[in-house]
């Protein structure tokens, strides 16, 4: 399909564009240079284009979230999504329905979404959803911090076949980045303990979640992957982990080379908080911003609170176990042999409460302290601080002030007189929020096609009615959010998908996954795993990898090792 | 269409899933009590003869990385059962002794004192499960949620002011509160005795929220012991595409839940079917005859390798492949592991598999109703 997008207001940070008037030219799914003559020309003056959004954090798929979608019809009745024509029905609110997930991405303008926590068992059943989420293209981290095989070679010193294993893995289990989650507490939990520092020990395995962390750290270097180590912190959701998140983000200080950032913390909103208690807890996001200012090497994703009823989810077993017992709520707990561990616990976001007020303010001190959008990128966690439909109000937050203090107007007292952010002047530009919640995502990740709208960049395009010459978004917020709520055109691919918040096509979306490559003659590297497979786990070596034509549509980015 | 979408979990593990909406689930996968379970509970289900490699593959007969084998107590325990039953056989026929009767419900064995793993069946009555197990605690049928709940006051530290629970006497109940506390990774395996024994899914809520007091004290787990084949997958596959695990009504053109109305039983009583279409199941033997005489009085289709009196009662048969055997798929294990089947024999010439039927009578439905999807 050939289209061009006239007289467009073009926001693309990553080719240093900011608010031109342009016109894309779209040619076979590809952005190029020059116009045909039959091109279909949209005239879209007044409006922004930005490339489309990439979310580098969202539990849209597998084991763990379809747990979470049978744990709680109560969230899907609230929310349902009809059937047309074009699109299949579904359910939604926290945790929506595959399809139903395909569909809300499309209509804000997102085309590619990550799904962080993979377990490596349930890859398949993780494919399997990712196959029936619609339009979007998806990739998945496979949980490798409390691999026995990671553990065991880590303790060892034996960084290399550490990474052979790590590689095949990669390709077992059709993988796009290494997530680590509590390095460490998952093991712990499978006797009912945690580590409750980076330098603990991790029980049976004699070794310390910071050599984990070091070590896969390490590993990622050698394999050349093109998204940094992605890590979940330790002692999450506990007040006075900021240091523990700080002394995390030191730990790998001495491993950056070439300025880039070779590590990816996590929804560090759960991982900010001071004090010793939940009466004494206040916002660490000061500390942290410091360090982040000052640092290369570190890349961090917010999980902004939105005040909601939602559904918290992580492989992170003794957190959610923690959370029970804070909440009383039902809870899920999902142990997965050698490798893993997950928790789902139902949680509602409140106002008034002076944590949950804390809690939000942290995520948007985070967002306006770090200095540099390239370093700390928008999300909720999707479902564990918001669903990923609060976006638009998010991105709205981030924008206005106003915004802000109309919220806090609402909020726990004594949460807003301790909060830093009444003093934040800081708003975001349109510039900014492609950064965070496009560009800089894509760049952390390693998609060259995707988060910009250069030559021979893929032809995801997010068009969003709002002018910023006449709308102050400052001021009129509410437009903005009205705007980036349902996008006036989805471009996935060259082809127009979705129109002012209506589905127009449904195509399958890619699925991204690393071949690592050896620069050393192919080592037998599976001959350990071989030995031991039948010891670790309870299905056979021939059924645990995930062939490729399991993939609906699978696209290997090939990568060459240092080895 | 908007028809309804049911699945054999309707008639089976229904109730477990109504409690997993009420309470959540302690669970892992079978590998994680391979390697660290040391007390097994097999609550109103009996492995050994419907689970039969369960017990050497995932339990208490495997070696685990932090756990050990139990073949040598079973082997032991064997020994002794057989030399009680000769023992018996001599007493019946010597003249002027009289056949004492065992005493129901002994007190706990030693073992349940030490490391190492352990095996307790609770059940109505003593199964083949039940005579390989360290233990087997025999409950009044249809008693099961009071035996539970007193359990749950045990491990609260709570006095039980009778003296038996269930047909069991308090002290034991406190002794099996204790090994339940002491284990270092406790499972429960529940079974359609407690899913559809009096009660129903009230019973798993109480097992559930039994194993989440458990976890303030130590780690402990719980699984359903699934059967049917794949009914794990279908349940899985419903809940990604509907949000819901079974009973799926799309009459309104978006999915609805809500098991009694709209689970496939509860419709065919009230008679609210005009068609049917049945794949690899088989409801005329299994559901209430009220609720069979309705379906099979209107046009049945039904989708199955096998002849079963479902198909016999059919007006229309498509049979098919066999999924693992001609064709190949995908199933989900009990514990939502998703293992690849294989295709080891080319199946009879001109035969679809059961997704090529589906497919087939998709499109046509869809070039009828002229949509795009």
């Amino acid at each position: 399909m050939k289209l061009v997008l006239k007289n467009g207001l073009v926001y693309d940070p990553l080719n240093q564009i900011n608010g031109e008037k342009m016109d894309i030219i779209i040619k076979d799914g590809k952005i190029v240079e020059k116009t045909d003559k039959d091109s279909k020309t949209i005239d879209i003056s007044g409006m922004i284009v930005m490339p489309g959004g990439v979310d580098i954090h969202a539990h849209i798929a597998g084991s763990e979230v379809n747990t979470g979608r049978l744990l709680r019809p109560e969230d899907h009745f609230k929310d349902v999504e009809v059937k047309s024509n074009i699109t299949r029905s579904g359910v939604g609110r926290s945790i929506p329905s595959t399809f139903t997930t395909g569909y809300r991405y499309t209509r804000m303008g997102y085309t590619t979404v990550m799904n962080p926590s993979m377990p490596p068992l349930e890859a398949r059943h993780t494919h399997e959803e990712l196959n029936d989420i619609p339009i979007i293209d998806k990739g998945a981290y496979p949980l490798l911090g409390d691999w026995w095989f990671v553990l065991e070679y880590l303790k060892n010193g034996l960084v290399e076949d550490c990474a052979f294993h790590v590689a095949w893995m990669m390709a077992a289990t059709k993988g796009y980045a290494i997530k680590l989650v509590n390095p460490g507490g998952p093991e712990s939990w499978g006797f009912g303990r945690n580590v409750r520092d980076i330098d603990d020990t991790v029980p049976n395995f004699d070794i310390t979640p910071r050599e984990i962390i070091r070590g896969l750290c390490k590993v990622n270097k050698l394999l050349n992957l093109p998204h940094t180590i992605h890590l979940h912190t330790t002692n999450l959701g506990v007040p006075g982990n900021y240091r523990t998140t700080l002394k995390t983000m030191k730990c790998v200080e001495d491993l950056a080379y070439d300025k880039k950032p070779v590590m990816h913390i996590t929804h560090v909103m759960f991982g900010a908080f001071k004090g010793k208690d939940w009466y004494t807890m206040s916002s660490g996001a000061e500390k942290i911003s410091k360090y982040v200012n000052r640092h290369r090497h570190v890349t961090i994703d917010t999980a902004q609170v939105v005040f909601t009823d939602t559904t918290t989810m992580t492989a992170d077993g003794p957190f959610q176990f923690g959370l029970y017992r804070l909440t009383g709520n039902k809870w899920v707990n999902h142990d997965v042999e050698t490798e893993t561990t997950g928790g789902i616990v139902p949680f509602r976001y409140k106002r008034k409460n002076y944590v949950h007020a804390t809690q939000w303010s942290i995520g948007l001190e985070l967002s306006l302290l770090i200095k540099s959008p390239w370093k700390v990128f928008l999300t909720t966690d999707h479902p564990n601080a918001a669903p990923f439909i609060t976006y638009p109000r998010i991105i709205a937050w981030l924008m206005s002030k106003n915004a802000r203090e109309k919220t806090m107007k609402k909020m726990n007292r004594l949460a807003v007189r301790k909060s830093l952010l009444p003093s934040i002047e800081r708003e975001y530009s349109f510039y900014e929020i492609a950064i965070a919640s496009r560009a800089g995502t894509a760049k952390a990740l390693g998609l060259k096609q995707k988060g910009h709208l250069g030559i021979g960049a893929d032809a995801d395009i997010a068009v969003y009615n709002v002018n910023p010459k006449q709308v102050d978004p400052s001021k009129e917020y509410k437009s903005v959010i009205k705007a980036f709520k349902h996008a006036a055109y989805t471009i996935k691919n060259g082809e127009i998908v979705s129109q002012k918040g209506k589905i127009v096509k449904s195509n399958i979306g890619k699925t991204y996954w690393i071949n690592v490559k050896f620069k050393s003659p192919p080592r037998e590297i599976t001959s350990d795993l071989k030995k031991k497979f039948k010891d670790y786990w309870t299905v056979e070596f021939d059924n645990y990898p995930v062939a490729e034509n399991y993939l609906a549509l699978s696209t290997p980015i090939t990568v060459e090792a240092e080895i | 269409m908007g028809g309804v979408l049911d699945n054999t979990s309707t008639v089976c593990h229904g109730p477990s899933i109504i409690s997993i909406h009420d309470v959540g689930i302690s669970s892992c996968t079978l590998g994680q009590l391979r390697h660290r379970a040391d007390l097994v509970i097999y609550w109103g289900s009996n492995p050994w003869d419907a689970h039969p490699r369960h017990l050497e593959r995932y339990t208490n007969f495997t070696k685990g990385r932090f756990q050990d084998a139990d073949w040598y107590g079973y082997v032991t325990r064997t020994n002794i059962h057989q030399t009680d039953k000769r023992l018996s056989r001599i007493l019946k026929l010597t003249p002027g002794i009289k056949e004492e009767v065992l005493p129901k419900n002994e007190s706990l064995p030693y073992k349940f004192f030490r490391k190492g793993r352990k095996m307790m069946v609770i059940d109505v009555r003593r199964t083949r499960s039940a005579d390989m197990a360290d233990y087997f605690l025999q409950v009044e049928p249809n008693k099961d949620y009071e035996l539970i709940e007193a359990f749950r006051m045990l491990i609260k530290h709570e006095e039980l002011e009778v003296n038996e629970v269930a047909g069991v006497p308090v002290e034991i109940l406190e002794d099996i509160a204790d090994a339940l506390i002491n284990c270092s990774l406790g499972v429960i395996f529940f079974g359609v005795g407690l899913t559809m024994s009096k009660g129903k899914h009230r019973n798993i809520d109480a097992a559930i929220s039994l194993v989440r007091d458990l976890n303030q004290r130590t780690k402990f787990l719980i699984m359903p012991m699934r059967g049917h084949f794949n009914v794990t997958g279908s349940n899985t596959v419903s809940t990604w595409q509907t949000g819901y695990p079974f009973a799926v009504d799309f009459s309104q053109g978006y999915p609805r839940y809500n098991p009694g109305e709209t689970s496939v039983v509860d419709i065919l009583r009230r008679d609210e079917t005009d068609a049917g279409l049945v794949i690899a199941s088989d409801p005329v033997s299994n559901f209430p005859k009220e609720a069979t005489s309705n379906l099979i009085k209107n046009p049945l289709i039904v989708i199955d390798p096998v002849e079963t009196p479902t198909s016999v009662m059919a007006d229309v048969v498509i049979p098919t492949t066999y999924v693992g055997i001609e064709t190949e798929g995908t199933a989900y294990r009990m514990d939502h592991v998703p293992l690849p089947l294989k295709k080891v024999v080319n199946p009879p010439k001109g035969l679809p598999s059961d997704k090529e039927a589906l497919e087939k009578i998709l499109l046509e439905v869809r070039r009828m109703r002229k949509e795009m999807i």
